[in-house]
């Protein structure tokens, strides 16, 4: 399963930020698209054709399935998306390797702005 | 009239996409009309584009046509070479043998002339000497007659 896990990583920017949405409710695809947009104030805007080609993907993969539906009343084009366990899984170890990264990335910086600076 | 052309732009996606997320990616257009769609439509091209050309693997037959072009441009290539180099070697074996350059038809049509000549002056002879006998055949007939 550990192979499984290392075969996705490092996720694509879109998967990364759809499974993020994800990890706290299940969304349909507006719902994940205004998440994306808030968590990332602003600065990464998915469209329809990215985000459904990013889920099929994903749903692919095993990291996302179906959600039923909340309400009867609700417009019945809506799909709700839910994150699996290996999903959940998958963000985990990418978010723990994105945290090395930024780990390096500090411990890098001052060297970069003193010579930056010089 | 913008819902029109998004809902064209997402009839053009390949049947599967289309079928299991047309309705939704629709649905999704009518909700952020009021906040402001525009930027769907450069996103709706461009997931056309990924749509056909790589999920739906059209781009193996582009790239099997490619190879399948440079394999046939190539062969052509070493064919006309090969012709001409059969060709180069045919030239330099003529130029050097000056017997290739002589006038070959000319002796030819002499000699045949010559012969045609000798044949239609045996058959003259033949006939000349035929002819008598049968014009004795035909007065012995008359006489007897």
């Amino acid at each position: 399963m550990k192979d499984d896990l290392k075969k996705l990583l490092p996720l694509a920017p879109a998967a990364l930020h759809i499974l993020l949405s994800l990890a706290a409710e299940d969304r349909h695809g507006y719902g994940i698209l205004q998440e994306v947009a808030r968590q990332s104030r602003g600065q990464y805007e998915l469209g329809p054709g990215t985000l459904y080609d990013n889920l099929e993907k994903l749903m692919r993969r095993g990291l996302v399935n179906d959600a039923p539906r909340r309400a009867a009343s609700e417009d019945p084009r809506r799909r709700y998306y839910r994150l699996t366990s290996f999903g959940r899984r998958v963000l985990a170890a990418d978010l723990e390797r994105l945290r090395a990264v930024l780990k390096e990335a500090k411990a890098a910086l001052p060297a970069l702005e003193s010579r930056g600076s010089s | 009239m913008k819902r029109f052309l998004y809902r064209a732009l997402i009839a053009l996606h390949p049947p599967r996409f289309r079928e299991r997320f047309g309705d939704e990616m629709m649905c999704v257009f009518d909700e952020s009309a009021a906040s402001g769609n525009a930027k769907f439509f450069a996103d709706g091209l461009l997931s056309l584009a990924r749509q056909w050309l790589v999920r739906s693997g059209l781009w193996k037959v582009a790239a099997g046509a490619a190879v399948s072009a440079l394999l046939l441009c190539g062969w052509a290539l070493a064919f006309t070479r090969s012709v001409n180099r059969s060709l180069d070697r045919g030239l330099e074996v003529m130029a050097g043998n000056p017997a290739f350059f002589e006038p070959h038809t000319s002796l030819d049509e002499q000699e045949f002339e010559r012969e045609a000549a000798q044949a239609i002056a045996i058959l003259a002879e033949i006939r000349k000497a035929e002819k008598p006998k049968h014009s004795d055949a035909e007065r012995q007939t008359q006489q007897h007659l």
